[in-house]
């Protein structure tokens, strides 16, 4: 009987170039497809829970500080003040929206205007004995698109009511580390006066 | 005189196998942070603050666009646009443009009312427990935030939340 001869391993080899080409080709269109996410943060602006809007003469006047946004020109004039003529008042310029956006860092514009109306709330609300019971922002809503001449102050860019509402917080965040009690922060609500003349209220 | 000797040209071979074993990190970094979503998100100049907090409400919130197409983006272009009529209030998966109080109410009365429907829950004053998140643009006319006001207590939404970005640190 013829001997077998024994069999010599064979040597199996892999090409592994598609196998490169097609890890390139996931690699790039991962590349090509990613989008960084923007950093997004939230401010709470919850409206009041009784029904509708309040009438601005719903608390006493003395316990209303109102922060008024005038909107000239170009120009953002922050006029803190309480309707009682005997208490003060502060006006902070935060300058134009180019302002606040640009700059080296956008802090810079931002923050400078920020501490200036917290210390302008500050201010007031000592002045008033610490006994303001609630903040109004007030703003026109001027919609015509009309011309200075015919609407002299229109309606502020809405960077600037965040900036209000911004300060409102950091000032409600102050007064409850130095008195200790949630209660004595300001409600914050919106006051806003229509083209008709109408004014309404609206906040927590 | 001698022959110079023929200098015998050696080959090089690279080995691959490091660089196969990179490129498979980064093949698995990129699917791992992968995550897909619908461009529901449109492409506003957010304003600052400082006193913001992470909130996430994005999951179940519902996203108002307070929007101009045509605003050019980034401090280049930060002069206000104060024409009303580029800005107007963009609901998700809608093309209409909605400028007023009477046009915005409806809309939104219809997506709490679905929002209540589907998860029974309404506070003890018979409002909505939907959040509505506010995305506006900082040059958007603040007349346009008072029509969503508005439209909210007409659709009995109480919570809302305004989109901000945090400042850069220096």
């Amino acid at each position: 009987m013829p001997r077998k001869k024994p069999r010599k391993a064979e040597a199996v080899e892999f090409d592994l170039t598609p196998m490169i080409d097609v890890t390139f080709q996931l690699l790039i269109f991962f590349i090509v497809v990613m989008k960084f996410k923007q950093i997004e943060q939230t401010q709470a602006a919850d409206l009041p829970t009784d029904s509708g809007f309040a009438m601005p003469t719903d608390a006493p006047q003395e316990a209303i500080i109102t922060l008024r946004l005038k909107w000239q020109n170009e120009i953002m004039v922050y006029d803190v003040c309480v309707d009682t003529a005997a208490s003060g008042r502060a006006q902070i310029n935060a300058g134009t929206l180019t302002q606040l956006m640009q700059g080296r860092d956008a802090r810079d514009g931002y923050k400078r205007s920020f501490d200036e109306l917290v210390a302008g709330i500050h201010k007031v609300y000592n002045l008033m004995g610490k006994q303001a019971k609630k903040l109004e922002i007030s703003y026109n809503e001027h919609n015509t698109g009309a011309t200075s001449l015919e609407a002299p102050e229109l309606t502020a860019p809405w960077g600037f009511v965040t900036l209000a509402m911004d300060a409102a917080t950091q000032v409600n965040m102050d007064i409850e580390e130095q008195t200790g009690d949630p209660e004595k922060k300001l409600s914050v609500v919106f006051k806003y006066t229509q083209p008709q003349g109408n004014v309404k209220v609206a906040g927590s | 005189m001698a022959r110079g000797k023929r200098r015998k040209i050696s080959q090089v071979s690279m080995d691959l196998t490091p660089m196969i074993d990179v490129v498979f990190q980064l093949i698995i970094f990129f699917i791992l942070t992968m995550t897909i979503t619908t461009l529901t998100v449109k492409k506003v100049e957010l304003p600052i603050a400082e006193t913001a907090v992470e909130e996430d409400t994005e999951a179940d919130a519902y996203m108002v666009h307070l929007y101009n197409a045509s605003a050019v983006g980034g401090p280049q272009g930060g002069a206000a646009n104060l024409n009303p009529d580029g800005w107007h209030i963009a609901l998700p998966n809608q093309e209409m443009e909605y400028r007023t109080v009477q046009e915005l109410s409806d809309p939104l009365t219809q997506v709490a009312e679905d929002y209540n429907n589907r998860t029974g829950e309404l506070s003890e004053l018979g409002l909505s427990k939907m959040i509505l998140l506010i995305r506006g643009d900082m040059r958007c006319p603040s007349h346009y935030f008072s029509v969503v006001l508005q439209a909210c207590i007409a659709a009995k939404i109480q919570k809302i939340r305004v989109s901000i970005k945090p400042p850069r640190n220096n």
